[in-house]
């Protein structure tokens, strides 16, 4: 890749960072939160993309990636079904000791 | 690039010594990814105490670090770029890389010591915390920055020796461009370090 393409993905990269600090103070809940995030992700896509050289790697190399990705969702996404589903779960009161409200406590409110 | 035994081609071998590293990385994404579920569940369970510990943190000096770091990974990135054709290039390019990684663990320590001032750092004399949530927060920021910090120094040591072998022995190809993997990754788990830990504030 070209020293020019790669200082234009740096960049977009600053552009991205300066995006996820400013939705920080935009008054839009917890939204703002999945923002910068969201941003995170397309960051770390670049980097993977462009300075890690996915672009032009093998097969091989990029299933590797989607296969650590594939784990990492499972980590994740197992974690947030415990948290989401503790509270609906009757007797959780006898589990944790707290009153049972029957809500659970969601990320974006 | 010199082929050795067992791989029939060159190609063959540089695929098995990416693969290798990429599943060494693949590791170390599973490590922090273990640090982020925790800092996830601490978020679900305790929404309004991690807004308010995350808003303790300093988010101008973590914005400063994410600049200098993505910055370093630009060089890392035209130093590999340069790698075989212009070698002078690519001792420039690791060298300013591995100083950003030392100006990132300045502003880091900078960082730190500001945090223990504030009673922010868990464990020590005068540390104080409004809540038991706001107090794990802190121990999670704590050790996922300096597990951060402990594969930033290993990158800087990396790239230095890279850099300074460059004149009398060259590194091989396999070395230069796992190296510049690693710091790569490096800054990805702080470009989700950063969101998650300074950003999350209320």
């Amino acid at each position: 890749m070209r020293a020019r393409s790669l200082i234009l993905v740096w960049l977009a990269l600053l552009l991205l960072l300066a995006l996820s600090v400013g939705a920080t103070f935009l008054p839009i809940g917890g939204w703002r939160h999945g923002i910068s995030i969201g941003v995170g992700f397309v960051k770390a896509g670049l980097v993977l993309w462009f300075f890690m050289k996915l672009r032009t790697a093998g097969g091989l190399a990029r299933l590797s990636v989607l296969g650590t990705l594939l784990f990492l969702m499972a980590l994740i996404l197992l974690v947030w079904i415990d948290y989401a589903s503790r509270s609906s779960y009757r007797g959780s009161e006898i589990m944790t000791g707290e009153p049972n409200t029957g809500s659970t406590s969601t990320p974006f409110s | 690039m010199q082929r050795h035994e067992p791989y029939p081609t060159p190609e063959r071998q540089r695929e098995a010594d990416q693969l290798g590293m990429m599943l060494f990385l693949g590791s170390e994404i599973m490590l922090f990814g273990a640090l982020f579920a925790a800092a996830f569940g601490l978020f679900l369970r305790h929404t309004p105490d991690v807004e308010a510990a995350s808003g303790r943190l300093n988010l101008w000096l973590g914005g400063a670090n994410t600049i200098i770091l993505l910055t370093s990974s630009l060089f890392v990135a035209l130093g590999a770029e340069a790698r075989g054709r212009r070698p002078r290039r690519l001792v420039a390019c690791f060298l300013a890389a591995a100083l950003l990684g030392i100006l990132f663990l300045a502003v880091k320590a900078l960082e730190y010591a500001r945090e223990y001032d504030e009673g922010l750092m868990p464990g020590t004399a005068h540390a104080h915390f409004a809540s038991g949530p706001q107090q794990l927060f802190m121990n999670l920021y704590f050790a996922a920055t300096g597990l951060h910090a402990v594969h930033l120094t290993l990158g800087v040591v990396l790239l230095l020796v890279l850099a300074l072998r460059e004149r009398w022995r060259p590194a091989t190809a396999a070395a230069i461009e796992n190296a510049a993997l690693y710091w790569h990754l490096v800054d990805v788990i702080w470009i989700f370090l950063y969101p998650v830990l300074y950003l999350t504030r209320g």
